[in-house]
């Protein structure tokens, strides 16, 4: 057991924590403020793309050469400290964001390396990615999506609707998940990368939202949509059996654990926010400090046993090892402790957190968010218990 | 680099030690309560493993795993046989060569311990004393868990003074809350197998206990929290190995974790089984009436929260700094 940061992930995560202080904070504040996200032309985008740093704490392993990888340790630690400082301009940063993870586990060499070696060439203007499987009728359920895929000679075309989907306005890409046939449950999934400029490919909407402003949050439709065959992620073979779903789990069981380490990010800004006003505000002795202290320690305990959940989720998949279980237990109990532990934090500011200190009540609204995406914490307790007591589907 | 895999030694020690709990204790831990003794044989086994040694030889880490398969089997003796167990990083301290030792936390005039000893450390604060309890007036307790551990109360008005030393307190008693937190959470691990286990055979309303999603759901949680305390307890055991800092704040912190895990547990335990929980058939309720007496032993959740109170600010965090 060893709980130590190579040298690589402590140098990113200085870069991080520095951008973090002078950018991530800021802009997370002023976007919530503006209640608008941050636009792809704004300055700060150019200046982190030139960086080489890459999006929402997946940033591209490009040490090894070839496509980029993950490393799913190494981006829950990211993840967390791009968290810690802005989850919402984390979110918005330029690279594949969530559409990487599948591309990455589902695609073949060549779809690797058309799709994901773009973000490796930096001289250009940023780039995004984006990942779509939400529709307005297939939330948690992801199995009843109902957005349809239909072969015709050498594409594939495409009728539905999608929402909640990062950065899908301003992606290069979008993976989007469809079914050949709703009867056919998760058998008939199938995951494609939509490229930007592609016909029948609109975004409708852009959401206004509770917090994380800083990044969009889309809806588009398909409409007659034709995608080229080999942007049908994996390839036909892929899909025999019941693989296409499998790939969207398997998409989960690297996503979770980074969610989940985004959660840990927030609830640690919390703290820090928390145990300062302790230290600065609070009488040196009494009740009152008493309860503060029991409160700070309950956070704790909520961060380090989080964090802990997460890093060995995102550990085991970095093995090659099956890791569902732990990827739902980790996001399961990273997100309504983060939430928690937010609250604690306000509790301890009391009116001052929500009248004065602006950060803190907006990571409330903030945190919200991670308990509900890549599958709420219902769905997280349904996966475990199908795993641990054999729970029915029906 | 993050590594979550156990030292090859340390895993070999766990799978054998529960192995021999599940066939050599488990089976008989009712006898052992109603002997108020685990038998020689038990004892014997145990040496096979060096378990007195093991937190000097091979770490906290291993210590800890080891207490955890051996809770797994009955956690009820082990108060009384490991010596000197929570007590072994003080006995360091005092110098002292018996290692039939008590810690006590905190200041107290009469003792509550669950097993005879010949001398007690005592800490609070920055201090550690030393009391000869050879000629302390002892009675039995009539406790409500750890019967084989021969539970007893000592009065401390006969007490001799062999000694007083300067400590850093945290340190010392966030090691010792170590041995606790480890044994908690055996116990825990052995309470929600055998529930679960019954709830997916046990069929209530036309299906198993577990189905219902109520039950599912309370299982799923018990699950999380259980395996974050099992994380949190070896991380905070692996700090002291590598002897950071702030080992004794990471501990401490965990040792709550293990406490409160091990309450919600357990409980669960016992109403997922529901009426045949509460009786002495099945084992759940003696892991409920367990997890809650070992929690208020060592000064129990508030001394470790005391024991935070001027560090809990400004302890940096300890994997990102």
């Amino acid at each position: 057991m060893n709980l130590t940061l190579d040298d690589r992930t402590r140098q990113t995560l200085g870069l991080i924590r520095a951008l973090g202080a002078s950018h991530f904070r800021p802009l997370g504040l002023e976007a919530d403020a503006r209640h608008e996200p941050l636009p792809p032309g704004h300055p700060f985008f150019e200046m982190i793309w030139r960086s080489g740093y890459g999006a929402s704490g997946l940033a591209a392993d490009e040490s090894e050469g070839g496509a980029p990888s993950f490393r799913h340790v190494r981006a829950c630690v990211l993840a967390e400290e791009a968290s810690y400082w802005d989850r919402g301009v984390a979110v918005s940063l330029p690279g594949p964001g969530l559409g990487g993870p599948p591309v990455s586990l589902m695609g073949t060499p060549e779809q690797r390396e058309r799709f994901l070696g773009i973000f490796r060439d930096r001289s250009g203007p940023p780039l995004w990615a984006a990942f779509a499987m939400t529709e307005p009728g297939a939330g948690s359920d992801v199995a009843r999506i109902r957005t349809r895929c239909r072969r015709d000679g050498e594409h594939w075309v495409l009728d539905g609707q999608k929402m909640f989907s990062s950065n899908s306005k301003r992606a290069s890409w979008v993976v989007v998940f469809a079914t050949v046939d709703p009867s056919m449950g998760r058998a008939g999934h199938r995951a494609f990368v939509v490229e930007r400029g592609t016909p029948g490919f609109e975004v409708i909407k852009v959401e206004r939202k509770m917090g994380v402003r800083a990044y969009e949050t889309c809806s588009f439709v398909l409409e007659d949509c034709r995608v080229p065959a080999e942007n049908l992620l994996g390839g036909e073979d892929y899909y025999a059996s019941r693989e296409g779903f499998k790939g969207a789990m398997a998409s989960f069981n690297a996503t979770r654990p980074i969610i989940a380490a985004n959660a840990v990010g927030i609830a640690r800004a919390a703290f820090d926010v928390a145990a300062a006003f302790v230290r600065e505000e609070y009488p040196k002795n009494g009740l009152r400090r008493a309860l503060a202290i029991e409160r700070l320690a309950d956070m704790r305990r909520r961060i380090e046993r989080s964090r802990l959940l997460c890093l060995r989720a995102a550990w085991m998949l970095d093995r090659d090892e099956p890791n569902a279980l732990e990827a739902s237990l980790a996001k399961m109990h990273a997100a309504p402790a983060a939430r928690t532990a937010v609250s604690l934090a306000l509790e301890i500011l009391g009116e001052a957190g929500v009248l004065r200190d602006r950060l803190l009540e907006k990571l409330y609204r903030d945190v919200k968010v991670l308990d509900i995406v890549e599958g709420t914490q219902q769905v997280q307790r349904v996966v475990v218990a199908r795993r641990l007591v054999g729970l029915p589907s029906e | 680099m993050i590594e979550f895999s156990l030292p090859e030694d340390v895993a070999a020690l766990e799978a054998e030690l529960l192995r021999f709990a599940e066939r050599e204790m488990r089976p008989r831990m009712r006898d052992f309560e109603r002997e108020r003794a685990w038998p020689p044989e038990v004892a014997k086994g145990l040496e096979g493993f060096a378990l007195r040694r093991l937190d000097e030889e091979a770490g906290a880490l291993a210590k800890a795993v080891a207490l955890e398969a051996i809770a797994f089997g009955d956690a009820g003796g082990l108060l009384g046989y490991d010596r000197p167990g929570p007590a072994a990083a003080a006995l360091t301290v005092s110098g002292a060569d018996d290692p039939d030792v008590v810690l006590v936390m905190g200041e107290r005039a009469l003792i509550d311990c669950a097993s005879r000893a010949r001398r007690a450390l005592v800490t609070a604060g920055d201090r550690l004393a030393l009391f000869d309890v050879s000629e302390c007036e002892v009675r039995a307790a009539h406790a409500g868990a750890f019967h084989a551990s021969d539970p007893v109360s000592i009065d401390l008005a006969r007490a001799r003074s062999l000694g007083e030393w300067p400590v850093e307190g945290l340190v010392l008693r966030g090691r010792a809350r170590l041995w606790p937190s480890a044994v908690l959470l055996g116990i825990a691990r052995a309470s929600f197998e055998y529930a679960v286990a019954y709830a997916k055979d046990r069929i209530v309303m036309g299906k198993p206990v577990a189905h219902h999603q109520g039950n599912a759901f309370a299982i799923a949680e018990a699950a999380g929290d259980l395996e974050a305390a099992r994380l949190a307890v070896r991380a905070a055991a692996n700090r002291f190995d590598a002897k950071q800092e702030h080992a004794g704040v990471w501990a401490s912190l965990a040792y709550l974790d293990a406490c409160d895990t091990a309450h919600s547990v357990t409980d669960l335990g016992v109403q997922l089984l529901g009426g045949h929980g509460y009786i002495e058939d099945h084992p759940v309720e003696k892991w409920y009436r367990e997890a809650r007496a070992l929690s208020l032993l060592f000064g129990g959740r508030d001394g470790a929260l005391e024991d935070l109170q001027d560090v809990i600010v400004e302890t940096p965090d300890p994997v990102l700094g």
